[in-house]
């Protein structure tokens, strides 16, 4: 038998019993994985971007498969914040498990409305501020690569948001990932997650022409993984560890052995995306894979574990 | 209790169907029955390929999918002691040329069954099946379903392909009718079926397109639009002049719909199929996976 490990984490304010959620628009809003699992059994579930009002999203063909990953340009297709609100807030009620509210916008008036709308909300444990969609024509992405914008709009949601911590999720998309995470900081970030996913495109050859109706996509998957784990380092070495701020790290991750290295890497908390679409349970697996290396490696608490990369 | 669930199937065999077809038949283990025995045609399966082996002249360019495969069912049979679920499919790309390397013996997980199904109402009298291509694979199940459980109904299939060795099935066979060579499906011929087909080169039936095929048999046979449906299931031009058809003529339709799909159970919001709202002129997105794949021909705009 292997010693107990205590595999809680405390992130950016909010107790996890373990460090692994859900990644937004991988999991739904709440209730679409429970044939598969009990979703209390996560640290944490992550909704699909919510935005002020509903959007229909992008034409199809929206999603390509590619070799160990997959391009996205769903273009924030959700119900908005209103039918959020009267639909599925009720059955976050009934989950015990801390939800966070991705939130997406156009300008920062929007997301400050979606979170104030939310503010209140004692079903909910906190936000996740998507400024780095890369599938929305104006906005998004663009928030997300300049650093002044950055600490605008981190610090505008984060007073709407209240008492509630507020996570900002990073584009890949930047020169120096570390100027975004610190000016995220600056504004007033409790936690990053890194990495959402990059711009990529898929030619049929036949035609001439991007596979994807939107013509690129964001690509996920374990193709990413490997820079998704350095950029978390890097983030954890030169901006979270300074600043006492955790990392979300995410991009690629389908079994423990994956998750790990993000923590070790430097992230307080792991995401799984892409990987639940093929294995819906696959969170966890993962959390059992978590508890039983670090029962083999003699960890008591697995905050021993977050940036221990030698 | 669940709709749906990961079910780890047994190959009983994976066949070839001509040079572009297979079949995998699988035996449902006994613990997955309360969940198979809820299967209604139309319905299908997300089949996991990421661990099968690569064929050893791949015409594709190789690759790791991380993705499961949508796969329609041509048939399940459900016993008291048995249940054997089949599909059908053609090797179009990297993944369904992998799927060519199952078999017999091997263990197959998918996640099903997904999604809604064709509907047989009680009045209903005439069902006309119409299918292209690969199409053709929900519509079998339908035949099947309806042979079993609405055996009074009357049921014609019409079949369209580009050419012969598009059709998708091991028996066919042609004899003479009123001097004239006609193809017969055996898939569907059993149920009682009977079956016209029409191809692009007239390699088999007749020349041209099985839209017309069954706009000619509508008003030869004098089908009334009262008591009969329309299903059809194909490429999406050919769905869209189905549900045109019906549409101009009054008949009702349900349409079975593909989308390229990244979880098949209502995670990612990739399958959007564009519909409208009664009495509202905003159309809505729904999901082809969970809202679908079958519709009201009505509903989708086209
Ligand atoms: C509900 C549903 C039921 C289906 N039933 C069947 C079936 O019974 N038999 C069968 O052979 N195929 C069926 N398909 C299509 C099948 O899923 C694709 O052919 C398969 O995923 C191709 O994978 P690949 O890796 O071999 O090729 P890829 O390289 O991924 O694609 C090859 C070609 O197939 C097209 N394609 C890929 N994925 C899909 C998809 N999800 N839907 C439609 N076209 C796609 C691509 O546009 C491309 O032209 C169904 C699809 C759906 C959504
Ligand atoms: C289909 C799909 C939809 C996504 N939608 C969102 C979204 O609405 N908001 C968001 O912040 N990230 C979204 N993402 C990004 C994921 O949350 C995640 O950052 C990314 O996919 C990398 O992780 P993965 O490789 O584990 O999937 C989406 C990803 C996919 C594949
Ligand atoms: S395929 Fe994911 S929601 Fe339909």
């Amino acid at each position: 038998m292997h010693s107990k490990t205590d595999i809680s984490v405390d992130f950016a304010g909010v107790r996890l019993k373990n460090p692994v959620m859900t990644a937004s628009g991988t999991c739904g809003y709440v209730d679409e994985l429970d044939d598969f699992m009990d979703i209390n059994l996560l640290g944490g579930f992550i909704t699909k971007s919510i935005t002020l009002l509903p959007r229909k999203g992008n034409p199809v063909p929206r999603i390509v498969e590619t070799n160990s990953g997959m391009l996205n340009a769903i273009g924030l297709a959700n119900i908005g914040v209103d039918r959020f609100i009267s639909e599925k807030i009720p059955k976050i009620r009934e989950k015990n498990v801390p939800f966070f509210v991705n939130i997406a916008g156009w300008q920062i008036d929007d997301y400050v409305a979606v979170t104030a709308r939310l503010a209140d909300e004692d079903a909910i444990a906190g936000f996740e501020l998507n400024i780095s969609c890369p599938n929305v024509k104006k906005g998004g992405i663009t928030f997300g690569t300049d650093p002044v914008l950055i600490k605008k709009i981190t610090a505008e949601v984060k007073s709407a948001a209240g008492k509630k911590p507020l996570i900002v999720k990073l584009t890949p998309g930047v020169t120096d990932i570390s100027a975004t995470a610190a000016a995220a900081v600056e504004g007033g970030a409790d936690g990053l997650s890194l990495i959402n996913t990059f711009t990529a495109m898929v030619i049929d050859i036949e035609s001439r022409k991007p596979v994807l109706a939107n013509r690129t996509g964001g690509l996920s998957g374990p193709a990413i993984k490997p820079i998704a784990v350095y950029l978390v380092n890097k983030v954890y070495k030169e901006v979270a560890k300074p600043a006492g701020i955790p990392i979300l790290g995410l991009g690629g991750i389908r079994t423990a052995s994956d998750a790990i290295e993000f923590i070790i890497a430097g992230a307080t908390a792991v995401s799984v995306g892409t990987a639940t679409f093929a294995q819906p349970r696959c969170c966890l697996e993962i959390i059992e894979g978590i508890a039983d290396y670090c029962g083999r490696h003699g960890i008591k608490n697995i905050s021993e574990l977050t940036g221990s990369l030698q | 209790m669940s709709e749906k669930a990961e079910i780890k199937a047994n190959v009983i065999s994976n066949k070839a169907i001509g040079p572009c077809f297979c079949k995998l038949s699988l035996r449902i283990p006994e613990q997955y029955y309360p969940i198979m025995s809820r299967f209604l045609p139309g319905q299908f399966a997300q089949v996991a390929i990421e661990n099968l082996g690569s064929p050893a002249n791949p015409r594709f360019s190789p690759r790791q999918s991380v993705l499961r495969k949508p796969f329609s069912f041509s048939s399940v049979e459900i016993t008291k002691n048995h249940i054997i679920a089949h599909i059908l499919y053609c090797v179009l790309g990297p993944g369904t040329e992998k799927m060519t390397t199952i078999k017999a013996g091997d263990e197959i997980n998918m996640i099903a069954p997904l999604g809604t199904s064709f509907t047989v109402s009680d009045d209903l009298e005439t069902a006309l099946l119409v299918g292209g291509g690969m199409g053709a694979v929900p519509l079998q199940s339908l035949a099947e379903y309806i042979h079993k459980n609405h055996p009074k109904k009357k049921m014609i299939a019409f079949i369209g392909a580009r050419a012969v060795k598009g059709l998708p099935f091991f028996h066919t066979h042609d004899h003479l009718e009123k001097g004239k060579i006609v193809t017969e499906i055996e898939e569907f011929e059993k149920y009682g079926a009977k079956t016209y087909i029409a191809t692009d080169d007239g390699s088999a039936g007749i020349k041209g397109f099985v839209t017309e095929l069954l706009a000619n048999k509508v008003s030869e046979l004098s089908i009334k639009p009262a008591n009969t449906m329309i299903y059809t299931c194909g490429p999406e031009p050919m769905m869209k002049a189905v549900a045109g058809f019906a549409h101009k003529n009054n008949f009702k339709c349900q349409v079975s719909l593909e989308r390229m799909m990244a979880c098949g159970i209502g995670l990612c919001q990739s399958c959007a199929v564009e519909c409208s709202q009664p009495g509202q002129t905003e159309t809505v997105y729904k999901l082809c996976c969970k809202d679908g794949p079958v519709f009201d021909s009505a509903e989708v705009c086209w």
